[in-house]
């Protein structure tokens, strides 16, 4: 945990934060909708 | 992702009919949507894996950068995303081709879906690099070659899900985006090779297949499994995607072609 600490002591948190924060809402965005692309999506017929 | 049907589809998949190659047969994209449905859940298990793993050597086991300090840390993000986002274009691009050249309706379906997860790694790559390049330059944004030539790729991709969208004759959309896709191939090695042909204030390949790597091992141990797992996530939301696009343009009178002996 010591190095999260000085990654937050260092000022620089934010732009971390923001980075991998805006990577992972953007992944589960894609995710969700692909989940509903999924459920909307006719099945095939045999 | 992908919910079981309760009736699959069953029509004859034996290699035979694909004149006994093991692999073309694959190509079918009758044969490829049940495997696509296996694989995908393994790809994103492994995609987890290698996320937890890559984030854990990123923060807590890389040491701190000697010059930079911890905002360092950003690159276990920013160059996964800079690289999948060449290597799916890549990718993308050789299924076009294959798609022009050979014309498989699959090779098109894989490109058409890996291209909103190359335009999301491209934006990622690119809103990171900004994100790192305000405390460490000075500046979120300039327009030098690897910065303005990554923004273009972005646009190419926009370009082709955009173009996809505009034409509703699935194959008229397939060759017109195919096209789109194998002329911006071009703006790949002016990425890859701009921090070396032009004065840029882009840092050089710090990894390159050639030289030694300049970087702590841990450093570069965290950047590959970073890079993995973005790579397996990839290759799973493509699948997951191919399969609603074989079921939205008619999986159905595939099968029923096929259960009738008229080939696909």
């Amino acid at each position: 945990m010591s190095l999260l600490s000085s990654v937050f002591a260092g000022g620089h948190a934010s732009y971390v934060a923001a980075a991998f924060g805006c990577a992972f809402v953007w992944i589960a965005a894609e995710l969700v909708l692909l989940r509903r692309r999924v459920r909307r999506t006719p099945g095939p017929q045999p | 992702m992908s919910r079981p049907f309760a009736q699959q589809p069953t029509f004859d998949t034996s290699p035979a009919r694909h004149g006994g190659s093991r692999w073309l047969a694959y190509a079918s994209p009758v044969r490829f949507y049940p495997l696509a449905g296996r694989m995908a859940p393994w790809f994103f298990a492994a995609a987890a894996l290698a996320a937890i793993a890559g984030l854990w050597v990123g923060f807590f086991v890389a040491p701190t950068d000697a010059q930079q300090g911890e905002v360092y840390r950003i690159i276990f993000i920013h160059v996964p995303a800079a690289w999948m986002s060449m290597f799916i274009y890549l990718v993308m691009a050789m299924y076009c081709a294959m798609a022009l050249v050979l014309r498989t309706r699959l090779s098109s379906m894989m490109a058409s879906a890996l291209a909103p997860t190359g335009a999301l790694f491209t934006a990622i790559a690119l809103i990171s690099g900004a994100l790192w390049g305000e405390p460490t330059w000075g500046t979120w944004w300039v327009w030098d070659a690897r910065l303005t030539s990554e923004l273009l790729l972005l646009f190419l991709y926009l370009g082709f899900i955009a173009l996809e969208s505009a034409i509703d004759e699935p194959r008229r959309a397939e060759r017109a985006c195919a096209v789109l896709a194998l002329v911006g191939t071009v703006n790949l090695p002016v990425i890859y090779f701009s921090v070396q042909w032009w004065n840029t204030l882009h840092q050089g390949a710090s990894v390159s297949l050639t030289a030694a790597p300049s970087m702590a091992r841990t450093m570069l141990v965290g950047m590959l499994l970073m890079t993995l797992a973005c790579w397996m996530y990839a290759i799973a939301v493509a699948l997951v995607r191919v399969r609603c696009l074989l079921r939205e343009r008619g999986l159905a009178g595939v099968v029923d072609r096929q259960t009738n002996g008229e080939g696909a």
